[in-house]
């Protein structure tokens, strides 16, 4: 009863029609894209062109975010950080993407001892701190760009090797494969055919969800010195340069957090969006 | 049944550990020379030599790494540079401040998740439920380092009640548990709202209304008792998420734990350090996930493993 009553509420609310659930994420994200691709031509100034004159100035009509501790533009530097953020998402991601799947299917297919071993490889990086794991590898091999986007490929495989071998084990059992298999179908076909197909929704939604993690991974990376190095501008990287100034500068630290926190919440609401409609199997709560 | 899934899961991280030490002994030899990596930057050529003969790094990989584990397995993890002392001994002093930590977060996440959770189930779908998920929303969103700074940045600058960072009294101990159980707070938020919505549709609460029971017995004692699994486990699991969490909160707060120690020796290139920290996190990690598993088992017989 209570139900129906706000719904009715609801209808005759101006704007109702409006998808906001994936229209004000799309929205946010797409600016976000867009300042990041367009830097070059929408910056208001150079992202690294220091000017100690203007140590720390706040927010004005000239820098609309403030400038930092080396007189730099914030909003340009939040601008071209995004751009480190974006890569750095999507190119790990995809990365592990790759891994992920070609593991997973190997572990589901051959089974045995190396499908075990996979699994056991699976276990020991859900399990493990990545913050930590990356520290070790960026002491051992020196932070980088491309070193970054290693690290948290080789971390976020996992996640879609289990999730694959459980689907391909489960749609292996399913009775159209059976029956496939029963008329003489090999396994490639199989594969190509009845497998991987099934599996495209599901890989999505995971993707779209990890680009959101990467993203906050790469920043706590770059925020502890150990993602990517300076003097490119990142998110992470930002926010730690302003730390030792924050009590004379917000805006050093709050713009360049909030800009993580308004990428990795509009990808999350994205995500769940694309599960929705995507992987029926899941069932959203009201 | 029990026993047999015991034993196997016991396995099971057995060989994970085994295999966390294969890693933690391949990292050092990732970049080539590990003598170069564990000298410090001004040693001589007769310094690194004795440090390759000390740490037996002229003899056969193999044999080397099954001296690293026949250590390891008997605590000794090496020793640190920087410290000139045994690296377990380093790790253990620190780690009961990174479990004070630890405890104090979960406490303030629970204490904080569950009177929302709950009420935005008996609310659901007013203003108090939609606040609610947004803020929940925006707490697995926001980056924990950042979320730090801007509590030291309105609590202890701006509004000078708790000390900015260190370890001491009971005042150093708010923001860094605030910081670290905000994190976790969001996830249980979720689950308990969840699973409080399911009782709450369950018939025994029908029955409970129309025997005339109070609004609150009904909700905290016959759906709260039905919804707990759900959310004693996805607590459980938080713990795990929390010693993640906190190498970044001890980080920003100076906070002396094995998060910290971890990330000042990457700084300082005391790799054996890293390596050990490493190592003892992750068997931490791995005890904590056997825990909660066997402790689903415990809460629910109704789970069962051996069909999985």
């Amino acid at each position: 009863m209570s139900m129906s009553n706000v719904t009715l509420a609801r209808k005759r609310l101006p704007g109702a029609g409006i998808p906001w659930r994936w229209l004000v994420p799309a929205v946010l994200l797409a600016i976000i894209v867009l300042s990041a691709l367009l830097a070059d031509i929408l910056a208001p100034h150079d992202p690294n062109k220091q000017n100690l004159a203007n140590f720390l100035s706040p927010p004005s009509a000239e820098h609309w975010m403030g400038t930092d501790a080396l007189g730099r533009d914030v909003m340009s530097r939040m601008m071209y950080g995004a751009r480190i953020s974006l890569l750095v998402g999507v190119s790990s991601v995809g990365l592990a993407l790759l891994i992920g799947v070609v593991l997973g299917i190997t572990s589901a297919m051959v089974g045995g001892w190396i499908g075990e071993a996979i699994m056991r490889l699976t276990d020991l990086l859900l399990t493990l701190p990545p913050v930590l794991i990356a520290l070790a590898v960026a002491a051992t091999v020196g932070p980088s760009l491309p070193n970054v986007i290693m690290v948290i490929a080789l971390l976020y495989w996992a996640q879609f090797a289990r999730m694959v071998r459980g689907e391909a084990l489960s749609i292996r059992e399913r009775d159209y494969v059976q029956a496939a298999y029963a008329i003489g179908c090999g396994n490639t076909r199989l594969l190509w055919k009845h497998i991987l197909p099934n599996l495209v929704n599901t890989v999505i939604v995971l993707a779209t969800l990890q680009i959101a993690g990467a993203i906050l991974l790469e920043s706590t990376l770059s925020f502890l010195g150990v993602g990517v190095p300076p003097p490119t501008p990142t998110w992470g990287t930002m926010v730690a340069d302003g730390r030792p100034y924050v009590e004379l500068g917000w805006w050093m630290v709050t713009f360049p957090g909030l800009g993580i926190m308004v990428a990795v919440l509009s990808i999350n609401l994205l995500g769940d969006v694309l599960r929705d409609k995507l992987d029926p199997k899941f069932v959203r709560r009201s | 049944m029990t026993s047999g899934f015991f034993i196997g899961r016991l396995t099971q991280t057995l060989l994970t550990m085994l295999l966390l030490s294969v890693i933690v002994f391949g990292l050092a030899r990732l970049s080539g020379d590990p003598v170069m990596l564990m000298a410090p930057a001004e040693a001589t050529a007769a310094d690194l030599a004795r440090i390759s003969a000390k740490l037996g790094l002229d003899q056969p990989l193999l044999v080397q790494y099954w001296k690293f584990l026949v250590n390891a397995l008997q605590g000794d993890l090496g020793s640190s540079i920087k410290w000139d002392a045994d690296a377990a001994t380093i790790i253990l002093e620190r780690f009961p401040h990174t479990l004070l930590l630890a405890g104090c977060a979960m406490l303030f996440g629970v204490a904080l998740a569950l009177p929302v959770g709950i009420w935005s189930a008996v609310r659901r779908d007013t203003w108090f439920d939609n606040v609610g998920k947004l803020i929940a929303l925006i707490g697995q969103s926001m980056p924990t380092f950042w979320f730090g700074i801007i509590l030291i940045l309105i609590f202890a600058l701006y509004i000078p009640i708790f000390p900015t960072s260190g370890y001491g009294t009971v005042w150093h101990l708010v923001l860094p548990s605030v910081t670290l159980g905000a994190y976790v707070a969001a996830s249980i938020m979720r689950v308990t709202r969840s699973a409080m919505l399911d009782a709450l549709e369950a018939d025994y609460v029908r029955t409970a209304r129309s025997k005339g029971l109070s609004e609150w017995r009904i909700v905290l004692v016959h759906a709260f008792k039905n919804g707990a699994i759900p959310i004693l486990t996805i607590t459980a699991l938080q713990a795990a998420t929390i010693l993640r969490g906190a190498v970044v909160t001890e980080t920003v707060f100076s906070w002396p734990g094995v998060g910290k120690i971890a990330v000042d020796a990457v700084y300082s290139r005391d790799f054996p350090l890293v390596q050990a920290a490493v190592l003892f996190m992750g068997v931490v990690f791995l005890i904590v996930n056997l825990l909660v598993d066997l402790l689903y088992l415990l809460l629910d017989p109704r789970i069962n493993y051996l069909k999985r």
